[in-house]
């Protein structure tokens, strides 16, 4: 039932055709759980939140980076450091104290999606990793939740909705069955990206959910909506559902509890980094280390001030004896993705040894030197 | 017989291009084997193929004014 609070507060969406005090107690009555509270999940968040959506659960592992600011708009300067998903979680219940919101400062894994998903019907995709994603998506499928997915590269972004109609509907991996090869496909820390951007594809993600929940409208399932910023073209191409792909889905969440979602095209967890200000602090009581640079040769920009070699980490496992377990090294990339995954494969193959990943990659040191 | 094809994401990148013209190909897979003749980075990539605004499988005829497209995998977020 609507309050009057309700009905005065959402009056302009009441007034519309085909919406009315149903679709807003479809609205209140719904659980969205936002998996990512970065650059697509801020407009996400804003606008379910805003419209009503009963209860809203926040995933984020993270904190607020200086870097978020250009593109994630419901962070500001005071928030740097803290938890996105509690501050997401506070900023939201500023702007509508009618609705719930949780925020759960975790990580999403194998052992505990099922507890997190079981309180939601609908899952929107707010990721910047394929182990997340496919992760969502598999759990989505097993557990018959309706998945609004988000991406984006650069200037172009894509929306899609899948397992609207539990096995008859089209699911991500209908579109990409298996995750991609190491180091093919950059996130925004890697390959930049325009801060308006995910706040559009956001916000058709949002309306997606909104028109899911309100039964309103043609909703994006067997669709895939792609747009360019750059040239404001966009198109709408038709996915099928894919039976094949039926074989490499878990079927259970049994299932997905003993698979492995850590893929080697997102960076490991858990791998002993350095930050750039430590390790200049390190360097300065002139303590020994080797540098190893991961990137392919053609790639820059140098490290200032580094004495590096170079092993591109495809060509790691072959190299593995060059390095000695009694030393010390920084293993370093561009942004500190591949350089990780090296620092897991030594760790892997000595069990012992100082090897440690330079945080935030060349960047961050080169960015550290200046100042 | 040449296609227009649009290229997207990281494909886009590589090409430096949003669109490449592709010569002597009647199927996907022929059009899949000259562009990564062209690009043999692509090798590496999975992307999908649509034809006429459809997301297809492996080893479609493709026709002179189909409108092509080449999608690889989003990571953004």
């Amino acid at each position: 039932m609507l309050s009057n609070q309700d009905i005065s507060r959402y009056n302009r969406q009441l007034m519309l055709p085909g919406f009315g005090k149903s679709g807003q107690e479809k609205l209140k009555n719904s659980r969205v759980l936002v998996v990512g509270a970065g650059g697509l999940g801020a407009p996400v968040l804003q606008y379910l939140a805003a419209a009503g959506v009963g209860k809203i659960g926040i995933i984020d592992h993270d904190v607020v980076d200086e870097t978020n600011l250009q593109r994630q708009v419901i962070f500001d300067e005071k928030d740097i450091g803290k938890s996105k998903a509690e501050v997401a979680a506070r900023y939201l219940t500023q702007r509508n104290s009618l609705i719930s919101v949780q925020p759960f400062n975790q990580q999403l894994t194998p052992a505990n999606v099922e507890n997190l998903f079981s309180d939601f019907e609908i899952v929107v995709d707010c990721t910047d990793n394929f182990s997340s994603r496919y992760l969502i998506n598999d759990a989505c499928a097993v557990m018959e939740k309706v998945m609004v997915y988000g991406s984006i590269h650069r200037f172009q972004g894509q929306v899609s909705i899948f397992h609207l109609n539990g096995q008859d509907s089209p699911t991500y991996r209908c579109l990409f069955p298996e995750p991609p090869e190491p180091g093919t496909v950059q996130n925004c820390a890697e390959a930049g990206v325009l801060g308006v951007l995910p706040g559009l594809i956001g916000a058709i993600q949002a309306n997606e959910a909104i028109k899911i929940i309100t039964r309103l409208g043609d909703v994006l399932s067997g669709k895939l909506f792609m747009m360019d910023a750059l040239t404001m073209e966009s198109s709408l191409l038709e996915i099928s559902r894919n039976p094949n792909t039926d074989s490499i889905t878990p079927a259970t969440m049994q299932e997905i509890r003993n698979s492995r979602y850590q893929f080697a095209c997102d960076a490991p967890t858990n791998v002993p980094e350095i930050t750039s200000a430590d390790l200049m602090n390190r360097l300065k009581n002139g303590e020994k280390m080797e540098f190893v640079d991961v990137r392919e040769p053609d790639e820059g920009p140098p490290p200032n001030e580094l004495a590096s070699r170079q092993i591109p980490l495809s060509e790691l496992d072959a190299q593995f004896d060059d390095f000695n377990p009694q030393k010390t090294y920084i293993l370093f990339c561009q942004v500190g993705r591949r350089s990780a995954w090296a620092v897991h494969q030594l760790k892997e193959k000595y069990q012992t040894g100082k090897f440690l990943n330079l945080k935030g990659g060349i960047e961050a040191w080169n960015q550290k030197n200046v100042e | 017989m040449t296609v227009k094809t649009n290229l997207f994401g990281v494909l886009a990148d590589i090409a430096e291009s949003s669109a490449i013209e592709v010569e002597g190909v009647t199927t996907t897979n022929d059009l899949v084997r000259e562009v990564q003749k062209k690009f043999p980075s692509f090798h590496r990539i999975n992307f999908v193929v649509s034809v006429n605004r459809r997301v297809v499988s492996a080893g479609e005829n493709i026709s002179e004014n189909d409108e092509i497209a080449l999608l690889p995998p989003f990571s953004g977020g």
